[in-house]
């Protein structure tokens, strides 16, 4: 396999923190008696090898992300939707701790109290898989968000492409864990909830065919160096950033189109089956996914890390995301929830001719247009 | 001591792939079958992977895991009598 990483900044201070730490354990063990000639000597060797030392650098950055991912988006996140859901309804929102910030653990804490129920008939090893796929799927598109062009974890070629493919594994997930809960009605709802995702995935594909038609680069990083010599792509694909948008809360299923987990009327959903911290982890999925979306729109439309120069570029990527959360957040206090035929009429007949009509100006756009484009 | 671990991950995931692919056959309940089959798409892909051709493995994981699997899903439980072990479910 010949995929070359490029070692961003992350990168090469991980890589000499950890070869420091292992020369570290080497001297430890070299004070205990390990040296040439002993039985452990080429454990000691192991240890200052560079693919290894590589290695545990990659596995720090890993934890690194997912701490950052599980503290800092989705709980910020989340934060921010109850404040901000409080303010638009004339009340104060959560206050428990400093400005509601305690919440979150305190939630997380209740959660990991509860008691751990599988139904007795269901699908055992399934039920605690398809939790396990959602999970891993955010994680892993959130490691593929830049936070500037010298501050990421990876920057493969096709980057966008590997997104959304990681992105259209939820339904999959969905409809197994909503069979194995052994009941008819979290079936239903799996299925529900699948053809949603499945429906606006659609739209979401061809906005992206779009915009790779207009900065012939799939590469986050490219995209923004596009933006940065040209325009903010905001502005030639106006239709197609609305059509991105709508798709993208669809996708993270939130409030107009919040069928799949309705929690007035259908008892939840697929994940009416699931207690405790497995349930817990599911909502915080749904955030991060919020958070990834709103990452990407403010990439690919919004110029990403652009921005005047004494903020730094990461920063003004995170008031962007959290801009487009705020947004997210206004159009769930404003809109109500609809039916299914109802989203299903949106995202095939209204959202699919307008990410084609967005297609046709881009390449208009591009064949017709003169100078720098 | 450099070591080449990319004849032996191969052989890991072709044995996971082929793995799979028998599960699919040899498995009682039919949406297992279908969940083995999606893990056998994904082996596909990485052996694309192993041949350098990264684009052909995320469209096969885009449209065959992403895609077709649940099309097979949607046909398992739209046309199956009983749910797991259970009764009849009219």
């Amino acid at each position: 396999m010949n995929i070359d990483l490029d070692f961003s900044t992350i990168y090469t201070f991980m890589f000499s923190l950890v070869s420091w730490l292992l020369w570290a354990v080497g001297r430890v063990l070299g004070f205990i008696g390990i040296d040439e000639g002993s039985f452990f000597y080429p454990i000691k060797q192991f240890l200052v090898d560079p693919q290894f030392v590589t290695f545990v650098s990659y596995l720090l950055v890993a934890v690194i992300y997912f701490v950052f991912v599980f503290l800092f988006a989705g709980l910020t996140v989340i934060w921010m939707e109850r404040k901000l859901l409080g303010r638009f309804m004339d009340r104060r929102g959560t206050q428990v701790g400093v400005l509601g910030l305690f919440q979150n653990f305190a939630d997380g804490i209740k959660t990991l109290l509860k008691e751990i129920i599988i139904p007795r008939d269901a699908d055992q090893k399934v039920y605690t898989w398809a939790v396990v796929l959602i999970i891993a799927t955010s994680a892993m598109l959130m490691g593929l968000v830049p936070w500037d062009d010298e501050f990421y974890a990876v920057n493969v070629p096709l980057a966008l492409l590997l997104g959304l493919a990681v992105f259209s594994l939820a339904p999959f997930a969905i409809l197994i864990g909503g069979w194995a809960s052994n009941n008819k009605y979290t079936v239903i709802g799996g299925m529900r909830a699948a053809a949603q995702l499945i429906a606006y995935e659609v739209p979401m594909l061809l906005v992206v065919v779009s915009l790779v038609v207009m900065t012939g680069s799939l590469n986050f990083v490219e995209i923004v160096n596009w933006q940065n010599d040209n325009i903010i792509l905001l502005v030639p694909l106006a239709i197609g950033a609305l059509t991105f948008f709508v798709a993208g809360i669809a996708e993270v299923e939130r409030v107009p189109f919040d069928l799949p987990e309705a929690e007035a009327e259908l008892v939840e959903g697929w994940q009416t089956e699931y207690g405790g911290f497995r349930w817990g982890l599911i909502m915080l999925c749904d955030y991060i996914r919020a958070y990834i979306v709103c990452a990407l729109f403010a990439i690919l439309f919004l110029g990403g890390w652009l921005g005047p120069e004494p903020i730094p570029g990461a920063v003004w990527l995170l008031l962007k995301t959290f801009f487009l959360f705020f947004m997210m957040v206004w159009v769930r206090a404003a809109m109500v929830r609809i039916r299914t035929d109802q989203i299903l009429k949106i995202g095939w007949r209204r959202l699919l001719p307008l990410a084609v009509i967005n297609l046709v100006v881009v390449v208009l756009i591009k064949v017709y247009s003169v100078g720098g484009w | 001591m450099a070591f080449d671990l990319a004849p032996i991950t191969f052989m890991v995931f072709a044995g996971l792939t082929v793995g799979a692919a028998i599960s699919v056959l040899v498995t009682k309940e039919i949406v297992r079958s279908a969940v083995f089959l999606a893990f056998t798409f994904v082996g596909v892909a990485i052996t694309y992977l192993f041949l350098n051709s990264e684009f052909i493995s995320l469209i096969q994981i885009l449209v065959y895991v992403g895609a077709i699997n649940v099309l097979i899903l949607f046909g398992v439980m739209l046309t199956k009598r009983r749910l797991m072990g259970g009764g009849a479910c009219e």
